[in-house]
């Protein structure tokens, strides 16, 4: 191809209909859906301090663990909340579930469904979790558990008095958790869990959030806050390291999967940059001070 | 192919919202509509039995606890609880412009209340423990007593980005010589803190994507 041919191209590509590249995207993800591949993948800085946390509990351990997401965020929130649940049964941890959302108790049902009743079939609400649920208020909800759980929950979501749950044996206050993990997609969330949690009771806080989210969190690290899962890789991460530690168990790698088609994703936005750039750019070396041609 | 009704609902749903990507037309219209609407219904329902109920009309009247938690304690009556409740009918006069003008006292409490709450936690975990913890570490050492000159490099790196960020935006004139040059390099701190932003925001929006994706192709039509 000789440089004027390249140059018409490279112009008509600066010309190209947005939705060719939708479509192109479209494409790309469904063939990697289709295929499935499982990269390998690691605990980084942030993650690896959630999943020692964890590891190090004791077992019966009472750990509060906040669903602040709605099902907007639940493809990235989600899979860090199923990870999270199930190294906590496994653990033998007491998860305590509670959440400051009202779309809350719905991600509560299908965090029961798919991780709780499907991985853990011999565990007992009310003995080795405990679902409080939704309650209004944001921060002053973490404000009021911070002085005594019952003023905000008399009994769980199935309606038993809170102090007739064994769970919740020897838990009155948030400082007597062995940790606080919350699940966040926005506000209130992971950051007023550490304002108003974590920081006056001295409580460690972890937790997950989406991608966004995440550079805002980084800042607490790693004094307010032990660990974060940031986004899809986060979760992604977080899978990885459980499924080498415990090889016998199988569990779902929903956040793993969702990576082969995230990877294919960036490496065609990023050949999109630089198609839409040289397109840009091509014109411009030809008459300076002239801005010709669309990048898509 | 699922044989679920939801699934199917959900299934178009999705489409039409989708369709958008191709251009504004009636079907994402009616979606985004439904979605509102649905969405401002919702919150209303959870609204009433989730504040409203417990909060005015059960420590109001204790024995309607009855009605929602029949196991569940009765709790005792609080009639301190009619003052946040006028409050709040106060707040709704707004709708009424004749008298209106009364409902910037509930307004005045809200603010003021929140305000002074969060102030003194602001101050004390966003301000001052950020503060402590971006400089307070001069020489990072390991467990075994050695330095840890990575560590301390990549802490120093944090306090001289902050730092020359704070210039930049302080001395927004710019300016030549030494002032000048560390708020360029503020500058690149600062570009380089909005691309990994961006590259999160990215990757939160495909995941958005991937999620809806792998419910088309797999939740509605099986296809993976």
């Amino acid at each position: 191809m000789n440089g004027a041919a390249r140059g018409d191209v490279l112009q008509r590509l600066g010309r190209l209909d947005r939705r060719w590249l939708y479509l192109a995207l479209f494409a790309c993800l469904a063939a990697t859906l289709w295929r499935q591949p499982l990269f390998r993948d690691g605990l980084s800085t942030f993650s690896r301090p959630v999943f020692e946390r964890i590891e190090a509990l004791p077992p019966g351990a009472p750990v509060l663990v906040s669903l602040d997401y709605s099902p907007a965020s639940a493809p990235e929130v989600e899979p860090m909340a199923l990870a999270l649940t199930r190294h906590l049964l496994l653990r033998g941890a007491r998860p305590v579930f509670v959440t400051l959302y009202p779309e809350g108790n719905n991600m509560l049902q299908r965090l029961r469904d798919q991780a709780i009743d499907a991985d853990f079939p011999e565990s007992r609400e009310g003995r080795d979790w405990v679902a409080l649920g939704y309650k209004a208020g944001r921060q002053m909800v973490i404000n009021a558990l911070r002085q005594d759980l019952a003023t905000m929950y008399s009994a769980d979501l199935r309606g038993a008095p809170i102090d007739s749950l064994p769970a919740l044996a020897g838990v009155r206050r948030l400082d007597d958790f062995a940790i606080i993990l919350a699940l966040s997609s926005g506000t209130p969330g992971l950051k007023e869990w550490i304002l108003y949690g974590g920081d006056p009771t001295g409580t460690p806080v972890a937790g997950g959030c989406t991608g966004i989210g995440a550079p805002e969190f980084l800042a607490y690290f790693p004094g307010q806050l032990v660990g974060l899962l940031g986004g899809l890789k986060g979760a992604s991460e977080y899978e990885a390291a459980l499924a080498d530690r415990y090889p016998e168990r199988a569990f779902p790698r929903r956040a793993q999967l969702a990576m082969g088609p995230q990877t294919v994703a960036h490496a065609l936005i990023l050949l999109f940059l630089v198609l839409g750039n040289l397109s840009y750019l091509r014109p411009r070396r030809r008459s300076p001070g002239r801005r010709e041609g669309r990048t898509a | 192919m699922s044989s679920s009704l939801e699934v199917w609902i959900a299934a178009a749903l999705s489409l039409m919202v989708l369709s958008f990507l191709w251009r504004d037309n009636p079907a994402y219209k009616f979606a985004e509509h439904l979605f509102v609407g649905v969405s401002a219904g919702y919150w209303m329902v959870m609204g009433f039995w989730s504040t409203l109920w417990p909060n005015a009309v059960v420590k109001l009247v204790p024995s309607a606890a009855r009605l929602t938690e029949p196991a569940g304690p009765v709790p005792a009556r609080e009639p301190l609880v009619l003052v946040p409740l006028v409050l709040g009918i106060l707040m709704l006069l707004r709708l009424w412009p004749r008298l209106s003008w009364l409902a910037r006292w509930p307004t005045a409490f809200a603010v003021g209340t929140t305000l002074g709450y969060n102030l003194v936690r602001y101050v004390r975990s966003d301000f001052l423990a950020q503060i402590h913890a971006t400089v307070a570490p001069g020489l990072l050492v390991t467990s075994g007593g050695a330095v840890n000159w990575v560590a301390t490099c990549n802490q120093w790196l944090i306090v001289a980005g902050t730092a020359s960020g704070v210039v930049y935006f302080t001395y927004t004139r710019g300016g030549a010589g030494l002032r000048g040059g560390v708020a360029r390099g503020g500058l690149v701190v600062l570009m380089v803190a909005f691309g990994a932003s961006f590259a999160y925001a990215v990757m939160a929006r495909v995941a958005v994507l991937v999620g809806r994706l792998q419910f088309l192709l797999g939740d509605w039509l099986g296809l993976v």
